[in-house]
């Protein structure tokens, strides 16, 4: 009878357990995940999506927070896919900067630029005043059009939904560099 | 109160579903085709999307357009127990619901807005000038003016949480 060989390396279960990405961006808690069926059955629930959870980081090397979303590699992954797009569009306003992207252990990582808090969460507060969205509105738009026919960008973005779209908080107190 | 001289950047994420919709070179528009899986968050894909169809331009405005509903009511007509998660329900309510009633609450010329998203074909580019022409009319400001973020004050707060379709929900007086 044939007996089963037990895997000697043990099976990494979590993101958390990579030491620091890169060398140099050390993961933190989760802040969402995208996969589908891992969520419960709530209409939020994506169907489909570019499966990969995003954690908080952090650059060691400039103490700055930044965004991880990491895929485990023997998943079906369009974590590439989501860095050739980034890296199409990338220097518009409004998108954000892809710091790295590769593979770390058994996972693939991208690391963003954290941005400040979802339109979805903002809209959530109690105090938010709601016609405010007309004003922000007129951004997102922009983004669209930016994305969809800014010269050689063709893409059409596929069902995005409020918390796709981002806040980026520390705009409010400085000017924003690099951008268009 | 703290005055900020601009709005702050909204920033666009995500786009592991993007895809092209023409040709780079070419500018060739993809062709129309169907039975494809439904992607996204139900609530906010689009009618197309949601039966199968390929997506285009007029499909992430009409995303942009539930994104706008349901951040100003906090709520979309297709969010209720009644309906739930079934998506031939909800489908069947984003068809039969006219932009009349879609609108209900929010600032007048937004229907506009609804109507010249709905009129789109599948390889039509938007009016995106004309869009963004609404938007400033349904906030009531031109896009240099000052405006204020956070926090904000208590008279301006505007009550949600009452069905959006409700006739006694006076969310939005809208300037036009």
């Amino acid at each position: 009878m044939r007996i089963p060989r037990q895997t000697a390396e043990k099976k990494r279960t979590s993101p958390l357990d990579i030491v620091r990405v890169d060398g140099r961006y050390r993961v933190g808690k989760l802040l969402g995940t995208g996969a589908s069926g891992e969520l419960d059955s709530s209409l939020m629930t994506p169907l489909l999506s570019s499966s990969g959870s995003v954690y908080l980081g952090k650059d060691i090397m400039t103490g700055a927070d930044v965004a991880l979303k990491i895929a485990h590699r023997s998943s079906p992954s369009r974590l590439g896919h989501e860095y050739n797009v980034y890296s199409t569009i990338a220097g518009c306003r409004g998108i954000c900067q892809v710091l790295w992207y590769g593979k770390e252990d058994v996972y693939e990582v991208i690391v963003l630029d954290h941005l400040g808090t979802s339109l979805g969460d903002l809209v959530d507060r109690p105090k938010f005043d709601h016609r405010k969205i007309f004003s922000y509105a007129t951004q997102m738009v922009r983004l669209l059009y930016k994305t969809n026919d800014y010269t050689k960008h063709t893409l059409a973005c596929s069902s995005h939904q409020s918390g796709h779209f981002m806040i980026d908080t520390s705009s409010i107190v400085t000017s924003n560099p690099g951008i268009s | 109160m703290i005055r900020f001289d601009s709005l702050p950047t909204i920033f666009l994420i995500d786009f592991g579903l993007a895809q092209l919709f023409r040709n780079p070179a070419t500018y060739l528009h993809i062709p129309f085709t169907t039975n494809h899986p439904v992607i996204g968050t139900l609530p906010f894909a689009s009618i197309n999307g949601q039966q199968g169809n390929a997506q285009s331009r007029r499909d992430d405005l009409e995303s942009l357009v539930y994104t706008i509903i349901y951040s100003a009511l906090g709520d979309l007509p297709w969010n209720s127990n009644v309906i739930g998660n079934d998506g031939k329900a909800i489908l069947h309510k984003k068809t039969s619901i006219t932009a009349k009633e879609l609108c209900d609450g929010l600032p007048a010329p937004f229907c506009k807005f609804v109507t010249h998203v709905r009129s789109l074909d599948f390889d039509k580019k938007p009016d995106y000038e004309y869009l963004q022409s609404i938007l400033s009319q349904c906030s009531g400001r031109t896009a240099d003016q000052p405006v204020e973020l956070l926090p904000l004050p208590l008279s301006s707060h505007v009550s949600i949480g009452s069905s959006p379709g409700s006739p006694t929900s006076p969310t939005f007086t809208g300037r036009v």
